[in-house]
């Protein structure tokens, strides 16, 4: 609200009351400075906010717009970057563009500040920027990591688990003869030498139909099987380890299609083991291992930016295929029979 | 901010960034060492800065850790923010050159202060709270910048 005649002894108490705002009192006292007699009026006389001092000759201060300084050599510049700033006014556009008719030999000097902005150097890229980005929240980072790092281990057991080339050579030390019932009890393979000479990273297209042995084995399950791989751990000790390079070949990636003989995965889990053997693979049924598949991948591609992704497909002959695809293009695939996945 | 936010910023500001330290510092590698520096600032305070904010923030991390590099580097090599102006023979291949060249002849602030002007088209309040000065500060600075551009420049016929 404006301060007027009616109204000024409000805001001076207000004032009194130290409760007027200091914009409002920069307007008291400027409304007492021109109007004194109403300063003087006041009950207590000239108010404590001027003492009745006043600067007597603002008049000689006063400007008017014809007292605008002239353009002239000494601040054309200066005129000039405020257009440049847009900070003139229309009249002082008026004033330079007039000033600029009547001297034709300062358009150039005109120009050249008019031309004084900088553009960006849009071809000046930031190299690094992949340096730059980040995956997890700072704090977050550390409760991530063991999750991950456990979670990536039970996925590395499911692909040895649940992987195996599709036709491999059991030499002669993988099998063993067991009493245990439902285990495959076979002859030693009659050719090892063939299976030594194969190379380190066997790929399907290795090994040929007449490089597998037959083996014959009694049991629950019983019957002649073309042997594929085995994995170790069905075995008894001594086994020799698996070759992960076997498993996985940049040569072939697809040399890890494979049909599981998942039967004799259910002789081994319904008790036709010894205890032990049975215990750890009841342990292992009781995961859901697909989530924790599921879990894995996404903390491997959050750790690494990866796309990764892991996918089940029901097959017609009943059978389900579990792939690992990167972009949508499959990596490591399996076909699986009566397995929980 | 959240972490997809953060990498936007870095696809979205980094470029800019850099060539707002790199027209400032002159050399590439002290440009990146400052833009490396810069997010790994903001990184530490993800979680506290807004994204609608993260560029002003960059902006001013930029701006004070380029300073406090000049500062050091001032103070080591004796480099002088004094300028030289061009003799009357120089002569530009153009208007572009002879502004590059008249920029990093600009005292640092006033430097700073028309490259975020004309590179980022900030206001002289967004200026202000980038560099800490007032207002009223940075329209002098941009003026006395422009002033001293145009008489590095002097002659318009000297740009070929």
């Amino acid at each position: 609200m404006e301060i007027n005649r009616n109204n000024f002894e409000h805001y001076y108490r207000l004032y009194l009351d130290g409760s007027l705002d200091p914009v409002v009192t920069g307007e008291l006292m400027l409304f007492f400075s021109e109007n004194p007699e109403l300063e003087a009026s006041l009950d207590s006389g000239p108010s404590v906010l001027t003492n009745g001092i006043y600067f007597s000759k603002k008049d000689r201060l006063r400007k008017s717009h014809a007292d605008m300084p002239e353009i002239n050599e000494y601040n054309f510049d200066e005129f000039c970057v405020a257009r440049l700033e847009n900070l003139l006014s229309q009249d002082d556009n008026k004033r330079l563009d007039e000033y600029l008719r009547s001297n034709p030999g300062k358009a150039k000097d005109a120009a050249l500040i008019a031309q004084l902005t900088l553009g960006a150097d849009i071809s000046l890229l930031y190299k690094h920027k992949s340096s730059l980005k980040k995956t997890l929240l700072p704090g977050r980072r550390k409760l991530f990591i063991p999750v991950i790092a456990i979670a990536a281990s039970v996925v590395f057991f499911i692909v040895l688990f649940v992987s195996a080339p599709e036709k491999a050579v059991i030499t002669p030390d993988l099998v063993q003869t067991s009493d245990t019932p439902g285990f495959i009890e076979a002859e030693p393979a009659p050719a090892p030498d063939k299976a030594e000479a194969l190379p380190e990273k066997a790929v399907k297209s290795d090994i040929s139909d007449s490089d597998t042995p037959v083996l014959t084995g009694e049991g629950s399950k019983a019957e002649t099987i073309t042997a594929e791989y085995v994995p170790a751990e069905y075995f008894p000790a001594p086994i020799e380890p698996v070759n992960i390079s076997r498993l996985f070949t940049v040569e072939n990636p697809n040399v890890l299609i494979t049909d599981l003989q998942n039967d004799h995965i259910s002789d081994i889990t319904d008790g036709n083991v010894e205890n032990e053997r049975q215990g750890i693979l009841t342990y292992i049924r009781d995961f859901d291992l697909w989530e924790t598949t599921e879990l894995a991948v996404k903390g491997f591609n959050i750790l690494t930016e990866s796309n990764l992704s892991v996918a089940r497909t029901p097959q017609d002959d009943g059978k389900t295929r579990i792939s690992l695809d990167s972009d949508g293009k499959t990596i490591i695939s399996a076909r699986v029979k009566g397995y929980r996945l | 901010m959240t972490v997809p936010e953060y990498n936007k910023s870095v696809d979205d500001y980094s470029d800019g960034l850099y060539r707002f330290v790199l027209k400032n510092m002159g050399k590439a590698e002290q440009a990146e060492d400052i833009i490396q520096d810069t997010y790994e600032k903001l990184w530490m305070r993800v979680s506290l800065v807004d994204y609608r904010k993260v560029k002003s923030y960059l902006f001013t991390t930029a701006y004070h850790t380029m300073i406090d590099y000049l500062r050091k580097e001032k103070r080591f090599s004796g480099i002088s923010d004094e300028t030289d102006m061009p003799s009357d023979q120089s002569n530009y291949n153009g208007l572009k050159e002879a502004l590059d060249r008249a920029i990093s002849r600009l005292p640092a602030d006033q430097r700073s202060v028309i490259l975020l002007r004309d590179y980022e088209g900030y206001s002289y309040e967004e200026i202000s709270e980038v560099t800490g000065l007032s207002e009223s500060q940075v329209k002098v600075y941009i003026f006395r910048g422009r002033l001293f551009l145009k008489k590095y420049l002097g002659n318009p016929e000297k740009i070929i």
